[in-house]
């Protein structure tokens, strides 16, 4: 016993000693900013490179495994033109979720936070009226921020749209104004249909009768030719909520699955409506009911992972005959692979068939916020306002860096050196990954690009095509939108209840059916739960803009 | 277990004394003074506990307060039983606690019994070298990470594809979609727990019944005593007492549970029919950000962890000799 | 046993032949169902081992059930070519060795009192320790704390958070009350015992089922611990083991959200369903290699010694 008891008792010191050694050295962390800071902001415009070096401490993610911030090049780039060096102060992209109130509320802030996405917009209202983020309005002049500035005064519908409802600017923006249309869409066996129904004009609107007979024959004529009744007619996923892109043909804009997710909210010219409370829902869930009875939906629908629903696609036998995805890497084997192609949304005969838009510009409100720590925001906001200079932003944007994936030249136009490949070792770290960068990128410099990104290529024809059957009436709520405090908890509260109720709903009626005797008392709860509440809230929000 | 109980209590330099009849507190005074050694090893624990997870437990009224993290927790205004009657009269507040009971209780009875089966069968297994194989084989199954056990549950159930439907149309069935039937969903739960952890629960009795007396068996051999008649009056009265205490343990805490498996099970066709407390306070906290609400439905059920607890406890005292306090 | 006895049992008792069929065909029945039983456990694991070499599609949509199929060792590649996992090894080893050492003593320590009849106060620190199982101030205010206390991206922390586990304590408790008999401390308490030499001469000794119990639990528990790093470190070099490997996992997974291209995320959703099943492979392997090692303190016979000597 004696023994163990002295190597415990060693142990006991050990530890001390290195935890002791450790502590303070790591306590000191990230304190206040520069040192070295000017008592008085400068004056005038910040001319970069500076005299003396400045010191920032900006708070952002790192992408599990990747690199620091501090490793990557574009940044090191910015730090040679201007002598102003950023320390990062990163958090793990898994660990967000769970560390982000502690990151902002607790204590030793850092100067300012780089976070693409990761912050909502109530957080930014609630930590701009608690002084955690400061207001910059005063700071986007010509002579601080000429880029952001400029296209601030070209595009005043930015400007509201970063404006946080008690008036003042908390955060700066990145838009993507090239990004896509159609989001994913759905494709059709072209083999298949051949064999099955020849005359059909796949780039046409079916009406629902052919789809139905072209979904049927799918399933039973063994098109795949393999003698197993294996096809899918029709396989969606997402849990089910895939299905809601087809709402479009019925009236109806259920936008529940889009990017800029607005809780089964869309307008109608001016009016704002409630997707699950329309006629046309009742009419969507019906036919798909129908469908569903009949074996032409894959049964694993609401219950299968994208793993499975991946292996689906690509499974070299061909199963799945009308598929819904992203573009043809989802599906092709081959470079050449043309099996599937693009094929327009239905013809209901209710409405013009129509494909939801899901947005025309990729905005992200709270990107860049500085805090209550920051001594000096002139300098640091001049040295943000460099990201948003038109081939930064191109660069940080579509992740090509000066000098190794892409030049400019004498003209204005840009010459890609050679293309991203993500299998070359220290690839991730010359641009910042995906929640640490800034820009906005207009359609004219995008343009100027000699080669355009190879998703690009494909997304932008696809684009084009259903473009024809975006609606003129039809839309998602507009991003400008932007809650209070109070009214987002009470958003918050509504769809914690209906969000649930009507995914159940709708999983039971498409795949059990009984819609129409449940309908009224349905829409009676929707209303009992806050459903008329919260379309009024978005009607008065929409009227204000 | 030989069960002689005796009083006696050391002075400090070894005599004896036998209890005789004291006033109460000069009697309780002088035993705090001769135990001073257990004070002293208590404290470790003590400090450990009261800067770990006493001084944090202030963050608890943000149950009874409109918390914002931009505010902090003392600007943040108090709102008393705002959020729990919210909770209370939601739409999913019944659903969502029946469903959690009857989870709850149904694993129970059956992740209960059987580690303590199990491990009077592998103590039972004299061949050292199978017995340790099988050991290993059924305690790895602790270390599959949920994500898997969830994922592989999906391909073995495929209605398409898994192995269990193969199965059943083999045998002339129908192909069912299992994870898609709400039904299920609290067998596959069980199921997939008692996979998980029969072998891995299953080691506390082993080691129960590694301390047991040898000589008892010698003299239960002397009586004539069979093999199943060792197990059912040697073995199985030694894990009792540990088993009991496990059992009074796990009522205290079956309403929180299971959440990140529940959650990952969890798909729109069975949601609603399945939503346990501990996945709608995962939804709450996570994903909606609502601290408050989440945090206020987190406390209601330890509370019901902790009234079971007491009831639990307070049985198994009058039954039997057992019991944590 | 020995000749003499065993021939003065038979005079003894003429129902021995009976009895000795009734062991037979208990011991028979006993083994076949442990073997039946452990193949059904075993088969999702062996599914483990071979969908780590399969190619991930075929796994996906169930081809894979007896034999790996159209085999790749990618998973494994990249599982081993990260640089970091090897310092994540490191780190763990050292996090659970040490952390387990300080765990077991204390957890033992805390619990000796508990078990002891006539110690006042046991119920008051009973449910002081207890109380901490159901309330807790949630994640804000522990890091808070934490912060305060320089715990902050400091490698102590993963010794310090779970140091003691009130529901091993009670174990600990419950074993040392049930499993060591009265006599022994009582015949101590002749020789002049105090507690700390009751303690570590005599309970300890005798608690060695449950100290591997505790040497188990709370190893794996810090072996699989990714959570606390997560939150509290930051230093890449201090990550342990399970924080590497989810880093790996997420690294190849990207955020469909806010990617503008979906190639990169069909070719490494394929590479993370692979390298799922490599990755518990990789973590799980050393943790169940070690157990047969605890095994030797799960056999029958501790106590002899220590009654009769």
């Amino acid at each position: 016993m004696k023994r163990i008891q002295r190597i415990i008792a060693a142990l006991l010191c050990c530890c001390l000693l290195f935890g002791c050694s450790g502590a303070p050295a790591s306590s000191v962390a990230a304190d206040s900013s520069s040192s070295t800071a000017q008592a008085e902001p400068e004056a005038g415009p910040v001319s970069f490179p500076l005299s003396e070096t400045e010191e920032f401490n900006i708070g952002t993610i790192v992408m599990d495994g990747a690199p620091s911030n501090a490793e990557c090049k574009f940044w090191q780039k910015r730090e040679e033109e201007t002598n102003v060096h950023v320390e990062w102060e990163e958090t793990l992209y898994s660990a967000w979720t769970t560390k982000k109130a502690a990151v902002l509320s607790a204590g030793d802030l850092p100067d300012a936070f780089i976070l693409r996405g990761l912050v909502t917009d109530e957080e930014v209202a609630s930590y701009g009226a608690a002084g955690t983020f400061i207001k910059l309005q005063d700071y986007i002049t010509p002579e601080i921020m000429p880029n952001l500035a400029g296209y601030l005064e070209e595009h005043p519908d930015w400007k509201t749209a970063i404006t946080a409802p008690d008036g003042n600017i908390y955060s700066l923006p990145s838009i993507d104004a090239t990004a896509y249309t159609a989001d994913s869409i759905p494709y059709v066996n072209k083999d298949w249909a051949a064999q099955v129904m020849p005359d059909l004009d796949l780039t046409q609107p079916m009406d629902l009768e052919t789809f139905e007979a072209l979904l049927t024959a799918f399933k039973n004529s063994d098109p795949n030719g393999n003698g197993k009744a294996d096809e899918i007619p029709w396989s969606v996923g997402g849990n089910g909520v895939d299905f809601l892109r087809w709402s479009g043909s019925f009236g109806i804009f259920d936008s529940y699955s889009a990017p800029n997710n607005t809780s089964h909210l869309y307008l109608d010219g001016d009016t704002v409506k409630y997707a699950p409370m329309q006629e046309g829902y009742k009419e969507f869930v019906k036919w798909l009911n129908s469908l569903w009875s009949k074996g032409l939906i894959d049964v694993e629908a609401f219950t299968q992972d994208s793993a499975t629903l991946s292996a689906k696609q690509i499974d070299p036998e061909r199963i799945i005959g009308y598929m819904y995805c992203w573009r043809n890497s989802a599906w092709a084997l081959s470079d050449d692979d043309d099996t599937y192609v693009v094929t327009p949304p239905l013809d209901t005969g209710i409405s013009a068939p129509t494909w939801i838009n899901v947005s025309d510009v990729t905005f992200n409100r709270g990107t860049v916020m500085l805090t209550s720590a920051c001594e000096n925001p002139e300098l640091l906001l001049s040295w943000i306002d460099l990201c948003y200079e038109p081939y930064n932003s191109l660069q940080l944007n579509t992740a090509q860096l000066d000098g190794e994936h892409i030049q400019k030249n004498d003209d204005g136009t840009f010459t890609q050196l050679r293309a991203i490949d993500w299998n070359l070792p220290d690839e991730n770290s010359l641009m910042p990954n995906n929640y640490a960068k800034i820009y906005i990128l207009t359609p004219e410099t995008f343009a100027k690009q000699d080669v355009k990104p190879p998703v690009y290529i494909q997304k932008h024809p696809i684009d084009e095509m259903m473009s024809e059957y975006y609606s003129d009436t039809l839309s998602l709520l507009p991003t400008s939108i932007w809650l209070t405090e109070e009214d987002g908890k009470q958003v918050a509260i509504y769809r914690t209840d209906l969000d649930a109720y009507i995914l159940d709903c709708f999983a039971r009626w498409v795949t059990t059916g009984g819609i129409d005797e449940e309908w009224d008392a349905y829409v009676t709860k929707l209303s009992e739960m806050g459903a008329d509440d919260l379309v009024n809230l978005y009607q008065t929000y929409y009227d204000a803009l | 277990m030989i069960a002689i109980k005796r009083r006696a209590s050391t002075g400090p330099h070894g005599t004896v004394h036998i209890a005789t009849v004291k006033p109460g507190r000069r009697r309780t005074l002088m035993r705090i003074r001769q135990d001073w050694q257990l004070y002293l090893f208590l404290l470790p624990a003590t400090i450990y506990f009261f800067i770990f997870a006493y001084l944090p437990m202030y963050g608890i009224q943000v149950a009874f307060r409109d918390y914002s993290p931009a505010r902090g927790i003392t600007g943040s205004p108090w709102v008393g039983l705002e959020h729990f009657q919210r909770f209370f009269t939601s739409n999913q507040f019944g659903t969502v606690l029946l469903n959690s009971l009857e989870l709850s209780l149904y694993s129970l009875l059956v992740c209960f019994p059987l580690p303590i089966i199990f491990a009077l069968m592998i103590t039972q297994m004299q061949n050292m070298k199978v017995r340790k194989t099988i050991q290993t084989i059924t305690y790895a199954p602790h270390f599959i990470s949920i994500v898997v056990v969830v994922g592989m549950l999906n391909i073995f159930l495929s209605p398409r594809s898994g192995i269990v439907n193969t199965i059943v149309t083999a045998l002339g069935g129908e192909a069912h979609n299992f994870m898609g039937d709400g039904g299920w969903f609290k067998h596959l739960y069980v199921i997939s727990d008692v996979w998980q952890s029969m072998g891995w629960s299953s080691i506390i009795y082993v080691a129960a019944l590694s301390a047991v007396s040898p000589e008892l068996y010698e003299a239960a051999d002397l009586d004539g005593a069979s093999r199943f008649q060792k197990v059912l009056h040697i073995d199985l009265p030694s894990v009792i007492p540990t088993a009991v205490i496990l059992l009074i343990m796990n009522c205290g805490r079956i309403m929180s549970q299971g959440a990140e498996k529940a959650y990952l099970m969890q798909n729109a066709q069975t949601a609603s029919s399945q939503e346990l407390i501990a996945t709608y306070v995962y939804k709450m906290g996570l994903i909606n950000n609502q601290y408050s609400y989440s945090t206020a439905i987190g406390l209601f059920n330890s509370l019901i962890n902790i009234a079971l607890l007491v009831i639990v406890n307070t049985i198994s005292k009058r039954l039997t000799e057992n019991s944590l306090w | 046993m020995d000749a003499t006895v065993k021939s003065h049992l038979k005079k003894r008792n003429p129902n021995r032949i009976r009895m000795s069929r009734q062991d037979k065909v208990f011991s028979a029945l006993n083994y076949t169902l442990l073997i039946i039983l452990t193949f059904i456990v075993a088969y999702p694991l062996y599914f483990v081992l071979i969908a780590s070499i399969s190619n991930p599609r075929l796994v996906a949509s169930g081809q894979v059930w007896w034999f790996p199929k159209d085999i790749m060792w990618d998973g494994y590649k990249e599982v081993f070519s990260y640089g970091q996992l090897w310092t994540g090894y490191r780190n763990t080893i050292f996090y659970t060795v040490v952390g387990t050492v300080f765990n077991v003593f204390l957890t033992m320590l805390t619990a000796y009192p508990l078990s002891r009849k006539n110690f006042v106060g046991k119920k008051f620190f009973i449910f002081f320790f207890m109380f901490t199982m159901y309330f807790a101030g949630g994640l804000i205010p522990s890091f808070l704390v934490n912060k305060a206390l320089g715990l902050y991206d400091n490698w102590m922390i993963m010794i310090i958070a779970g140091l003691i586990s009130v529901p091993n304590v009670i174990i600990c408790r419950t074993f040392m009350q049930n499993s060591i008999p009265d006599e022994l401390y009582e015949a101590a308490v002749v020789d002049g015992i105090t507690h700390w030499k009751n303690f570590t001469r005599i309970v300890l000794p005798l608690s060695a089922p449950v100290i591997a119990v505790m040497v188990l639990y709370y190893g794996v528990a810090h072996w699989n611990d990714y959570w606390t790093a997560m939150v509290y470190l930051s230093k890449q070099e201090t990550f342990p083991l399970q924080l590497v490997l989810r880093g790996i996992l997420t690294l190849n997974q990207v955020d469909t959200g806010l990617i503008q291209d979906y190639e990169d995320l069909i070719q490494r959703q394929n590479l993370v369903e692979l390298m799922k099943y490599a990755l518990i492979v990789v973590s799980s392997v050393p943790l169940i290699v070690i157990y047969p090692f605890f095994q030797k303190h799960f056999t029958k016979g501790i106590m002899v010694g220590s009654l009769k000597g």
